[in-house]
């Protein structure tokens, strides 16, 4: 690995960004508008009441440009990252970075902050105003530092996203959509639902980089009552500053991009496969360790009476892993040439269905398996909480296997379209199970309430009127009788057809 | 130098690569020819670690391509067909970047850059934006890109593509002057006459499939056994496809006013008899010989056929 300074990628885009004239002028036009923003604040503040040098008027000029910057840097980070790969490729360079000696490590590094570089140097520019400015809005240095670390990690975890959705995606524009929505539509959810009162998941609140900010500068970090608590959380049943419990939500999703990127960001957009299998199984580990982290027991033990609890958290814990044995399976899907020549190779051996270029299924299983191990896992150590018998682990193991089964039939369901050669298979895919459910829904709503267990997953969540075990039952046979012929449909599609006559020889 | 062993591509249900197996040795120049989609773009892409093989392996100077990447691609200099440059740096930084991520060490790279930039023709453009280059410079960057590294293959994808008949003139010299230093080159191409006695050995690629193999003069004359064609020309009327038609084997007979193209098939001593009867037959021969085959007769003879 080079020295980050010496790192090709990054020394290209200091190059081409930064010379002298670009510099200069960016420079000037960001004094510029610190000086007019300094000018205006002055200018506005009444003179009778709060006389120029009082600590308002530096502590609101400080926020106002720390907050710009945060705003230039990541709207850039976003922008400029978001498009890095997808351009490159439309205009058929990234293949000659392909094929230089770079690792994807350096290239990553390169681009990481490379392409981003105007907005770093921009920030750079305006950084001792701030400085400057917070020490004497008597703002400790801590604070400041705190702050613009926090600033550098979030910039690097948005470029490192924006990156990933470059990388798969041949439309920018599109990407930066879906990476907007994401990226500011989640954590925003995430941290309304830890912030509402007695919320299971306070530390969610930490996912916003302001929460854990503000009690540095001794401000609470929400108005209202209940959420000043918030300045410390629960992380593993011992209450963590708030900013720590950021670091570690930024660091570890970082963390998952980094491996995403550094497998495959050398590769062929069709060679592409986020994870290994083995790492989708490690992904499903770090979700449900998370979320079991994240879980403030002695709130709602204080709150509920054990028994309902103990349901809400099962059920709570079962839509979660639903959901993760969906993202498992989506992102095991094998593409149809990878599928055929590892069944060509090995279709007699159990060794096919472990391989990377196996079906998903196998994976989604060992993903439920390991799910529930931590469940059984994490009961055992919620102990001092809650005896474990309160669990119904038996029951989360039936729950588990039922979902595990609708999700191996619709992933299955996927893999053959995948094979079937659709455009876009799992888009069209999904839209077709889509189409599936709605159907299943409104015809079983309205006349038969039972059959929703039988041709939905819904059984497992519902009361005990739409999830009697008997129909339960019906529903995973009728599941496994569809996933029974979607195999053997799918093996038919291996079997390598007899091959077009050679063209003749002269 | 460059093998490839089994080496298949799919893309979905369409077998692009169908179980090549071609050596190529060192110092070879070899012409990948093909019609539009015969899998040549495919098979330089996999060379260069750009796709992945669904089945075999491919291995430079004994380096698995796709086992280590990095270190195979040292020894490679890729060039597509269109392809961009990076606008906003100068001739010499652009150089200056392929060369690092070559890793090549600094005491080298400063006069390799002057070096390659002189090879390439483009001495007076070494400190300016790449932004103000004409096409044809763009081209002689990108090669000179490829061999930066001095590498030990160059890898060709249709170089001459979009390149106006100067530019293509220029890029033949630069070739011809690389193959002279003893470079390893798979290029591919299906405008044949760009490839004309510059490829020491060809391959012809027809539906994914190696339909022929080897080199050029081998094919040359494995073909001349077969037959060959005789262009001849004279003055005066002469009823020479009359005595042609009436000739052994002679076929394939073309007249077109004093000039004539007929296949002949027999030995070197029938031919010698054929010209001696037309003398005798009272035609004024001006020319007789035979046709030297360029590589597009070869293909066209090995070919199918297709639309080029």
């Amino acid at each position: 690995m080079q020295a980050p300074w010496r790192n090709p990628e990054l020394i290209r885009h200091a190059r081409a960004d930064l010379r002298p004239t670009r510099m200069v002028t960016a420079a000037a036009v960001s004094v510029l508008l610190c000086a007019l923003l300094f000018l205006m604040f002055y200018h506005s503040s009444d003179p009778a009441t709060s006389a120029p040098g009082e600590r308002e008027i530096p502590t609101a000029l400080y926020i106002s440009l720390v907050s710009g910057q945060a705003l230039v840097l990541c709207l850039w980070c976003l922008s400029s990252c978001g498009q890095a790969i997808s351009s490159e490729r439309s205009l058929k360079t990234f293949d000659f970075l392909r094929t230089t000696r770079l690792t994807s490590g350096e290239l990553l590094l390169g681009i990481v902050f490379g392409v981003p570089l105007m907005a770093y140097f921009v920030v750079a520019c305006t950084l001792p105003f701030t400085l400057i400015l917070g020490l004497y809005a008597g703002i400790s240095l801590l604070a400041i530092a705190a702050t613009y670390l926090m600033l550098l990690l979030l910039a690097v975890v948005l470029s490192l996203a924006a990156l990933a959705i470059s990388m798969m995606t041949d439309r920018p524009r599109a990407g930066e959509l879906l990476l907007l929505l994401a990226l500011f539509g989640l954590p925003v959810w995430a941290s309304m639902i830890g912030a509402s009162s007695n919320s299971p998941f306070p530390g969610l609140t930490a996912i916003l980089v302001i929460v854990g900010l503000l009690p540095l500068y001794h401000v609470a970090p929400m108005p209202y009552e209940p959420i000043t608590q918030l300045t410390h959380v629960p992380f593993f049943g011992f209450q963590v500053p708030s900013l720590l419990l950021t670091v570690v939500l930024y660091v570890s999703v970082g963390a998952w991009l980094l491996l995403i990127l550094l497998r495959n960001l050398k590769k062929d957009r069709e060679d592409i496969r986020l994870l290994s299998r083995w790492q989708v199984v490690g992904f499903t580990v770090y979700l449900n360790v998370l979320v079991f982290a994240l879980l403030d027991l002695r709130t709602i033990h204080s709150n509920s009476s054990e028994s309902a609890f103990t349901s809400d958290i099962a059920l709570g814990y079962l839509g979660l892993n639903f959901l993760i044995l969906y993202a498992v399976g989506l992102a095991s899907l094998t593409a149809p040439a990878r599928l055929r020549s590892g069944w060509v190779r090995a279709s007699s051996s159990a060794k096919f269905y472990w391989s990377e270029d196996g079906l998903p299924w196998p994976w989604m299983a060992a993903s439920a398996l390991t799910a529930f191990l931590l469940f059984v896992l994490e009961a055992v150590v919620a102990r001092p909480f809650i005896s474990f018998s309160e669990w119904s682990v038996g029951g989360l193991a039936a729950g588990l296997f039922v979902l595990l089964v609708f999700a191996v039939r619709d992933v299955l369901f996927l893999q053959w379209c995948a094979l079937k050669g659709f455009r876009s298979p799992a888009v069209k895919g999904m839209l077709f199970l889509l189409l599936y459910y709605i159907t299943a829904l409104t015809i079983t709503g309205f006349f038969f309430h039972s059959g929703i267990a039988w041709f939905t997953p819904l059984g497992v969540f519902g009361d005990a009127e739409l999830g009697t075990p008997v129909s339960v039952f019906i529903g995973v046979v009728l599941q496994l009788v569809v996933s029974v012929y979607l195999s053997i449909a799918i093996r038919q599609r291996l079997v390598p057809s007899p091959l077009p006559p050679l063209p003749r020889m002269p | 130098m460059i093998e490839f062993q089994n080496l298949r591509r799919e893309y979905g249900d369409l077998v692009a690569v169908r179980d090549l197996q071609v050596s190529i040795p060192e110092g070879e120049v070899y012409g990948l020819i093909g019609p539009n989609g015969a899998g040549k773009t495919t098979i330089i892409r996999m060379a260069c670690g750009l796709l992945t093989p669904t089945a075999g392996r491919i291995t430079i100077s004994g380096v698995d391509v796709h086992r280590h990447p990095e270190l195979a691609q040292s020894h490679i200099g890729y060039l597509s067909d269109f392809f961009s440059v990076y606008d906003d740096l100068k001739v010499w930084e652009y150089l200056d970047y392929f060369g690092r991520a070559y890793k090549m060490p600094d005491s080298q790279l400063r006069p390799r850059i002057d070096e390659v930039i002189q090879q390439v023709g483009l001495e007076v453009k070494r400190d300016s934006l790449i932004r103000g280059l004409s096409r044809g410079m763009k081209q002689r960057l990108g090669i000179a890109r490829a061999i930066i590294h001095k590498p030990k293959v160059l890898l060709l994808d249709e170089p001459a593509s979009g390149l106006d008949p100067k530019a293509r003139a220029d890029l033949r010299n630069l070739l011809l002057a690389l193959r002279s230093e003893g470079a390893t080159v798979l290029i591919s191409s299906h405008i044949l006459p760009d490839l004309e006695g510059f490829c020491t050995s060809i391959g012809v690629m027809e539906k994914g499939v190696m339909v022929r193999t080897g080199r050029v003069a081998d094919i040359s004359s494995q073909e001349a056994q077969h037959f060959c064609v005789v262009r001849l020309s004279w003055v005066g009327e002469a009823p020479v496809e009359q005595i042609l038609s009436s000739a052994n084997a002679v076929s394939d007979i073309a007249i077109r006013g004093y000039e004539g193209l007929f296949r002949f098939t027999g030995s070197d001593d029938e031919l010698a008899a054929l010209l001696q009867h037309l003398i005798s037959q009272g035609v004024r021969i001006l020319s007789f010989g035979e046709v030297k085959q360029t590589i597009e007769d070869l293909y066209l003879k090995l070919s199918l056929n297709e639309v080029m």
